[in-house]
């Protein structure tokens, strides 16, 4: 039996072992055809599980990009809303949820952590991002955008100026593509793993069968 | 896509064939999410033509234009050159996709001209 010569596991994923020779295989797992069989099936399930989940954290990161378009479509048009004279007292309060995560919940944050040392797990966390007008009471009508409060999560707010949401944003929002590469990466690598099992499987089925066929040839002409 | 031997033949599978099905798998899995990302782009077109027209039709000088799950208030002008806008990047993005497609169906039929060349009948590289 031959291994593939990419890693032998990813991320935690075991990769599934490329096989040469069908009677070579068996016989180094020590293993009848029927437990083989077993086996396989149970690693491919084992894919499936795994497949489900990341599957699902791709879809919250794709949520959370989303939303993060619409922020930054939202802070251009205030920003220059702002900047027309005739707009009266704007109370606009936006609304952005990024999707829930995949259901485990996290331990509760403690208030004034530093961002930094907040781990970006994105699934898990919803953004919120209330925008506050200010209005100016100049004959100019100039309209201000004072600060910015970001939902971090179940437990913690924070206000930032618009500089620094900006910032954060930007960096939560290059993490979260990061993290889908990685994603996309594993993706591919789990679909190979699962592919090579299946084909393993009939393999190892058909070399049973052809097996079997052997042996009754050989019975029917050892009887005649 | 299924792999699925038939007969019990004793086609030997090598490594290289082994990754060729796994680049089918991979890009056939890619072409079903390009399929999706078509269809939702081509609605996306299809709203912001109605959206335009609808547009056109309405006196109201303020518009309340949609972003996520917010509604802003923004005047008709605007709205109109938003739409466009959003209108263009949306073909560009279709065409890109669809031209993807094109380059991985080719790249599918060369495959499957391969393996069904090595494995005839063992193997079963259609949709079910």
């Amino acid at each position: 039996m031959s291994t593939s010569a990419s890693a032998t596991e990813r991320r935690g994923i075991p990769a599934a072992s490329f096989v040469e020779d069908v009677q070579t295989y068996l016989s180094q797992l020590n293993l009848d055809v029927n437990s083989a069989l077993a086996f396989l099936q149970e690693r491919l399930q084992q894919y499936r599980v795994v497949e489900m989940k990341l599957l699902a954290q791709q879809r919250d990161l794709q949520h959370l990009f989303l939303a993060m378009g619409n922020l930054t479509i939202i802070f251009l048009l205030i920003k220059q809303q702002a900047k027309i004279p005739d707009i009266e007292c704007l109370d606009v309060v936006a609304t952005l949820q990024a999707k829930k995560g995949t259901g485990e919940e996290d331990s509760v944050t403690p208030m004034l952590q530093p961002l930094e040392s907040i781990p970006l797990k994105f699934p898990r966390r919803q953004l919120l991002l209330i925008l506050k007008f200010l209005k100016a009471f100049t004959p100019e009508l100039v309209l201000k955008m004072d600060s910015v409060c970001l939902w971090l999560g179940a437990n913690v707010m924070l206000e930032y100026s618009c500089e620094e949401a900006t910032v954060l944003l930007q960096k939560n929002l290059e993490n979260a593509k990061a993290s889908l590469e990685v994603l996309v990466a594993d993706l591919q690598f789990l679909r190979d793993q699962v592919t090579i099992t299946q084909v393993t499987i009939a393999r190892v089925y058909n070399w049973d069968v052809h097996q079997r066929r052997l042996r009754q040839a050989v019975a029917a002409t050892s009887e005649s | 896509m299924q792999q699925s031997g038939s007969s019990g033949s004793e086609v030997e599978v090598t490594w290289e064939d082994q990754q060729n099905i796994n680049k089918f798998g991979r890009l056939n899995n890619r072409l079903h999410d390009l399929d999706d990302e078509i269809k939702i782009a081509k609605e996306t077109n299809e709203s912001l033509e109605d959206a335009s027209n609808e547009l056109i039709l309405t006196d109201e000088e303020i518009v309340r234009f949609q972003i996520g799950e917010v509604f802003a208030h923004v005047p008709k002008e605007e709205v109109e050159s938003r739409i466009e806008e959003m209108k263009e990047v949306t073909s560009k993005n279709l065409e890109k996709l669809e031209e993807e497609k094109e380059s991985i169906v080719a790249q599918m039929a060369e495959l499957k001209k391969i393996l069904y060349g090595k494995f005839k009948d063992s193997i079963n590289l259609e949709e079910d």
